[in-house]
C-alpha cells in the first residue's frame, strides 16, 4: 500500500531535481539515492466490466445509418513497465479491442491497474483507470475500487444518469463521460457540448461519439448477447 | 615539375575521383522498369477524396503524395470511416530500387508496433511477385466510371500464401493517388468522380 502523504513529497522532490538537472531517473539512475518500486494490479471489477469476452458480438448502429456487428477480437492482460522520477512502475493492463468486419472500425478499451492509497485520516482509496479510444477520440476516466467512474477533481467531465433508452432498450446507472482531455473551458454548458461516451458497468459502451462527428449506438434485439 | 607539384596533382586527382564517384553514384540510382513512371513527376500534395463502395457506403480518404525524381515516392491514404490505410514507398538505388507496401505485416506486441512492410526489391519490368505471393503490376491505364487514369500501380494480395493486409487489391495513380480498393472478395471501394 502506498502512503500518499509520504509518496507525493518524494515525487515532487524527484521531479524538482530532475527539472534542475534536465534528466530523469532512467537517464541518470545513479543520482537517485532511493528508487521506489510500485506495482499495480487490475481490480476484479476491471476484469468483468462490460462482460467483454473474446468472440462476443455486440450490435451497434452507426450515425450514418447502417448497423454493424462488433466482435471482441482481442482481450489480453500484460504488464507495462516504466521508470520515472526515481520510481519504477509495473502496471497490470487489460486491453480489449472491438472490431467490425466492414466497414472496418475498431474501439480500443484499456484498463490500467490501480494503486491503493492511504489517506491522512487512515482510510484507503483505490484508483485505477479506464481509457476508451474510437475514431481519434479518447475517453479517460479514473475508477474506484468497484469500477465506478470518478470525476476529475479539476474537470467537469462526468455525469450519472439513472436511466437512458437506446434503440428501445432502457439502461440503468449510466455514466456519461465527456471528452474534456484537452478542453480548457471551465464553462459547464461548453463542456456539455463536447463529444461523450455513455457507459454502464453491466453493458460497457452504450454510445460513443467522436470529435470527427461520428457515433456508434448499441442496438440490442432483445436476444441474449 | 618541382617536388610539391606531384603530391598536389595526386591530391587533386584523388579529390576529383572521389567526388566524381559520388556524382556517378547518384546518377546511377534509379527506379527500374515501368515502376519508374511512379516517380517521374515532381509533386507534393495532400487532399481528401470521396469514395463509395458497391454497398453505397461513402467514405473520405485523406491522401498525401510526395514524389521527387529520382529520389523516391511516398504515398499514404487513410479512410475516415474505414480504418484502412494504404502506404506505399519507393526508394531508388543502383539496382532498380525498392517498393515497400506498409500496414500489412505489422507485428504487434503490447509495448510497440513494428511494421516490416512487403518489400519488392530490384524493381524491373512491369510485374513483380514476392516469394510469399504478393504481386505489384504497372497498368497503362485504369477506368473508374467514365474517366481513364494513366500509369497505375496495382497491388494484389489475392495469391499471397497468407494475406496479412486489410484488403485484397488496391490501385494508385502516379499523379491522382488512390483510385480503388478491393476487399473481402466482394467489396469494391472506388473513387467518386464529379
Amino acid at each position: 500500500m502506498i502512503n500518499k502523504a509520504k509518496f507525493i513529497p518524494v515525487l515532487f522532490t524527484a521531479a524538482f531535481f530532475s527539472s534542475l538537472t534536465g534528466c530523469y531517473c532512467e537517464d541518470c539512475g545513479e543520482s537517485c539515492s532511493n528508487v521506489y518500486d510500485f506495482e499495480s494490479k487490475l481490480a476484479d471489477c476491471q476484469k468483468t466490466i462490460g462482460h467483454y469476452k473474446k468472440g462476443k458480438t455486440i450490435h451497434y448502429e452507426h450515425s450514418n445509418g447502417y448497423d454493424l456487428d462488433f466482435t471482441v477480437s482481442k482481450d489480453t492482460i500484460y504488464h507495462k513497465r516504466e521508470s520515472e522520477y526515481c520510481a519504477n512502475f509495473d502496471t497490470e493492463v487489460r486491453e480489449i479491442e472491438l472490431t467490425s468486419t466492414y466497414p472496418i472500425i475498431s474501439i480500443k478499451v484499456s484498463f490500467n491497474g490501480g494503486y491503493e492509497f492511504e489517506d491522512e485520516d487512515g482510510s484507503t482509496d483505490f484508483v485505477s483507470s479506464l481509457n476508451i479510444t474510437y475514431d481519434a477520440t479518447s475517453y479517460v476516466v479514473d475508477l474506484n475500487s468497484d469500477g465506478t467512474p470518478i470525476e476529475f477533481s479539476y474537470k467537469d467531465n462526468l455525469e450519472t444518469l439513472d436511466t437512458i433508452t437506446f434503440n428501445g432498450v432502457k439502461y440503468d446507472s449510466v455514466f456519461v463521460i465527456y471528452d474534456l482531455l484537452y478542453a480548457s473551458s471551465t464553462d459547464h454548458a461548453d463542456n456539455r457540448n463536447q463529444p461523450r461516451l455513455y457507459f454502464s458497468k453491466e453493458k460497457g459502451i452504450l454510445k460513443i461519439e467522436s470529435r470527427l462527428g461520428q457515433s456508434l449506438t448499441i442496438k440490442e434485439n432483445g436476444k441474449d448477447e | 615539375m618541382n617536388k610539391f607539384t606531384k603530391p598536389l596533382l595526386f591530391l587533386f586527382g584523388g579529390l576529383l575521383f572521389s567526388s566524381c564517384n559520388h556524382i556517378l553514384d547518384s546518377i546511377d540510382d534509379y527506379v527500374g522498369g515501368d515502376f519508374g513512371k511512379l516517380v517521374q513527376k515532381e509533386q507534393e500534395w495532400s487532399d481528401s477524396a470521396k469514395f463509395v463502395d458497391n454497398l453505397g457506403i461513402e467514405d473520405a480518404f485523406k491522401e498525401r503524395m510526395y514524389s521527387h525524381k529520382p529520389e523516391n515516392m511516398d504515398f499514404t491514404a487513410t479512410g475516415t470511416i474505414n480504418e484502412i490505410s494504404v502506404h506505399v514507398r519507393i526508394e531508388c538505388n543502383g539496382t532498380g530500387g525498392n517498393l515497400v507496401v506498409f500496414n500489412c505485416k505489422t507485428v504487434e506486441n503490447p509495448q510497440h508496433m513494428n511494421d516490416e512492410g512487403i518489400v519488392f526489391s530490384n524493381l524491373s519490368g512491369n510485374k513483380m511477385t514476392t516469394s510469399d505471393g504478393y504481386t505489384i503490376r504497372m497498368l497503362d491505364s485504369l477506368n473508374i466510371g467514365k474517366e481513364t487514369f494513366q500509369n497505375v500501380l496495382e497491388f494484389d494480395a489475392t495469391k499471397a500464401e497468407k494475406n496479412e493486409c486489410d484488403y485484397d487489391k488496391f490501385y494508385i495513380s502516379a499523379t491522382q493517388g488512390l483510385l480503388r480498393i478491393d476487399l473481402m472478395d466482394t467489396i469494391t471501394i472506388k473513387r467518386s468522380l464529379p
